[in-house]
């Protein structure tokens, strides 16, 4: 029997591509693979560990392949489960395109087979960072600083903040405005009729907390209107909760 | 008296938007719709909530009335022109002002406009014409807008008002004609089914056009929806059901909202509620909606004129389940899309999910538990591959024994843990709490069975 091979890559859609690139002879020949995005805590006995490069060239042939043959929609449930937190997303990833793929297969049906445990982990993590991602369209909060450019922060689970860009881009092509991730110190910016640009190790400067520290007109104009709109013979706070959890509340500034 | 010169948009806001919120309809859905780069605000066809207010319902649209001032006497509400309340009124530059300086900060997805009747029901839809015309037009806002349409407006108003908003809505009010004559004196049926026509009209006119120039202008793209009070008449769930059908049949309405009635003012017309308003029973109400438009049923099917009510422990579709049991079990890798959606526990996206997951291979119970169908309910209605899940009767009282979730029966008591003492000196009723505990064990193992495995140890006594 094949010794089981664990490829570490960088906690990356890229890196994960290239660990899935290069380790796909092993699986195919039918040995076990495993993809971590960390160091392993404890060494495993009849295990090879091998550290994995991030390769572009690698991981668009990956990300082409899977777009081209699998389908956009399978596309973007894998890029939905790669930008979870679970530990085990790069080894369901890969077993899944293992199973659709590999001997000349071509299955696009593959996430309809949810009774496949990998298969049934990557819908599952689709529809949680669906979650996520959605609820961010609402819950995501601007305030005005100086020259009217809009500012807000956000503290994800998962690692959303670019795919935010394109729908508030939509909505705001002509604003000025930041969404800064502070979980993981980045920032996406978009100015005037131009694209989304990311900036990673970001710490917000003095003068910006500081700036964020004072009530807007328009913020208090909002407190008060969630207030009056609550119809109070209908008081349930267990059902308000359910819908924001109190994760999200940190900066929603009507639950302060 | 005083006589207020201006009021400031604080204490508009508040004024306007306390007295919107007995209207439900804030839903954001219907239209997708990107930006076109110049102005701004997009919309996405699933909807957006933006936050949830204290009584768990969602704030997606800034809900407010263009003005609480009313030449209406309608008895349940709070601006009933025989109320002395503070009256205010905004300007369309104030709501636009309003509007976008909240959708900018991402508070909300759009405008709900509705308005109490200010001089005449005309003149009152030409001041929300404006006001959504200047929105639209100077401030070029391409988010959703809401708006009502009064009863009693001009058809041309009407249109007008159709060609600018998302959805529009003319609120039924009460289910019943005689109803609508008791609280509603100055408003009547045909005032209201008239402008709801026209829109159904006018829209399916619409989507003709669009079909032939892509670029014709949209009338009332997210449809048109209506809300009616439940529980300020004595009208029954069959009879507000139907109603519901019918206007999903016969007027094409997106959505039926049902709205349960709060005693904001007292008269003798209408009821006393002092349990508060009949919340179980709206949820009853939307839950027979949703079996209406996503599951297939006929109104004739949940209620009939001899069991005219729904069943306050029961879902609507268990319910039916457990009077229909000649179509159980059902065969999951078999049975065809519409009976799978007959089973309880099993939603419309899992009954999509086994009809796909079966072609690649037969589903037992665990791959069903993936797949999302909620086996605590459903396992008693269906097979996989001929076998049950657990041996269970199919007899309706057993089902329903076991059904009953012990939370809806017990609502939050805690059991409070205290040292052992030799003196009785408090009564230890934990019985019911017991059984109740098992019934409720997450394993999904039916009580009957979970009891059966225990009767033989002695029962013992938590207190």
């Amino acid at each position: 029997m094949e010794e089981k091979l664990v490829l570490i890559c960088s906690d990356s859609m890229e890196g994960i591509f290239t660990a899935v690139y290069d380790g796909w002879r092993h699986g195919a020949r039918g040995g076990q693979v495993e993809i971590r995005t960390g160091e392993p805590e404890s060494l495993e006995l009849f295990c090879r560990y091998e550290n994995i490069e991030t390769d572009q060239e690698k991981a668009v042939k990956v990300a082409r392949t899977i777009g081209s043959k699998l389908g956009e929609e399978t596309y973007e449930h894998i890029c939905y489960a790669l930008v979870s937190t679970h530990p085990d997303k790069g080894t369901a990833v890969y077993w899944v395109l293992q199973k659709a793929l590999a001997g000349g297969r071509c299955n696009k049906r593959i996430m309809e087979d949810l009774a496949d445990a990998n298969v049934s982990l990557v819908f599952k993590l689709h529809t949680k960072v669906w979650h996520e991602y959605h609820r961010f369209f609402g819950f995501l909060r601007f305030r005005e600083i100086g020259g009217g450019v809009l500012f807000a922060q956000i503290s994800p689970d998962n690692d959303i903040l670019v795919m935010l860009g394109p729908h508030f881009a939509d909505r705001f092509p002509n604003e000025q405005w930041m969404i800064y991730d502070e979980k993981r110190h980045k920032v996406l910016l978009h100015s005037r009729g131009e694209a989304c640009t990311l900036r990673t190790d970001v710490e917000l400067s003095k003068a910006y907390r500081e700036e964020l520290a004072n009530k807007e007109e328009y913020e208090e104009l909002w407190k008060a209107f969630c207030e009056s709109v609550t119809v109070q013979e209908r008081k349930n706070k267990r059902l308000q909760q359910q819908f924001v959890p109190l994760k999200f509340r940190t900066n929603m500034l009507e639950f302060h | 008296m005083v006589i207020q010169e201006s009021m400031t948009i604080m204490e508009k806001l508040e004024i306007l938007s306390d007295a919107a919120k007995y209207d439900v309809a804030c839903t954001s859905s219907g239209v997708d719709r990107q930006g076109d780069g110049k102005g701004i605000g997009n919309s996405i066809a699933a909807g957006i909530c933006h936050s949830f207010a204290g009584d768990g319902r969602c704030i997606s649209l800034l809900k407010i009335l263009y003005t609480n001032e009313c030449v209406f006497d309608c008895k349940y509400c709070v601006n009933r022109a025989s109320n002395d309340v503070v009256r205010a009124s905004f300007t369309p530059e104030e709501v636009s002002r309003l509007t976008i300086e909240f959708y900018r900060r991402n508070y909300i997805e759009g405008l709900f406009l509705s308005s109490g009747v200010k001089g005449s029901p005309d003149e009152t839809m030409e001041e929300l014409c404006r006001t959504v015309e200047l929105l639209r037009g100077q401030y070029h806002f391409q988010g959703y807008i809401h708006l009502k349409a009064i009863p009693g407006a001009s058809p041309e108003l009407v249109e007008r008002a159709g060609y600018l908003a998302d959805r529009m809505s003319v609120n039924l009010e009460l289910p019943t004609a005689e109803g609508l004559k008791k609280l509603a004196p100055h408003k009547t049926r045909k005032t209201i089914l008239r402008p709801m026509k026209q829109i159904q009209l006018r829209h399916g006119e619409n989507k003709q056009e669009l079909a032939i120039y892509r670029h014709a202008p949209k009338f009332v793209p997210a449809g048109q929806s209506t809300q009616m009070i439940i529980g300020a008449t004595g009208e029954s769930d069959y009879e507000i059901v139907s109603v519901a059908e019918s206007l999903y049949q016969q007027f094409s309405l997106k959505r039926v909202f049902y709205s349960a009635f709060v005693a904001v003012n007292e008269d003798k017309d209408l009821p006393m509620l002092p349990g508060g308003p009949p919340l179980l029973r709206e949820h009853r109400l939307y839950q027979a909606d949703w079996l209406l438009r996503f599951y297939g049923f006929k109104a004739s099917e949940l209620l009939s004129e001899k069991h005219p009510n729904f069943n306050l422990l029961l879902d609507p579709k268990c319910d039916w389940a457990l009077s229909h049991l000649e179509y159980y079990p059902v065969e999951i890798n078999t049975a065809d899309y519409y009976l799978l959606l007959r089973v309880p526990g099993i939603g419309d996206k899992s009954a999509k999910r086994i009809v796909r997951a079966r072609r690649q291979h037969s589903l037992d119970f665990h791959d069903l538990r993936k797949i999302g169908v909620v086996l605590k309910r459903a396992l008693y209605f269906i097979t996989c591959n001929g076998k049950m899940m657990y041996p269970t009767k199919l007899d309706e009282d057993y089902i329903l024994r076991n059904m009953l979730d012990p939370k809806e029966k017990q609502p939050a008591e805690e059991i409070t843990y205290r040292q052992l003492s030799l003196f009785d000196d408090q009564s230890t009723d934990m019985q019911p709490m017991l059984t109740g505990g098992m019934a409720g064990m997450s394993s999904g193992m039916p009580a009957g069975i979970a009891a059966g495995m225990t009767t033989a140890a002695p029962m013992r006594r938590r207190a």
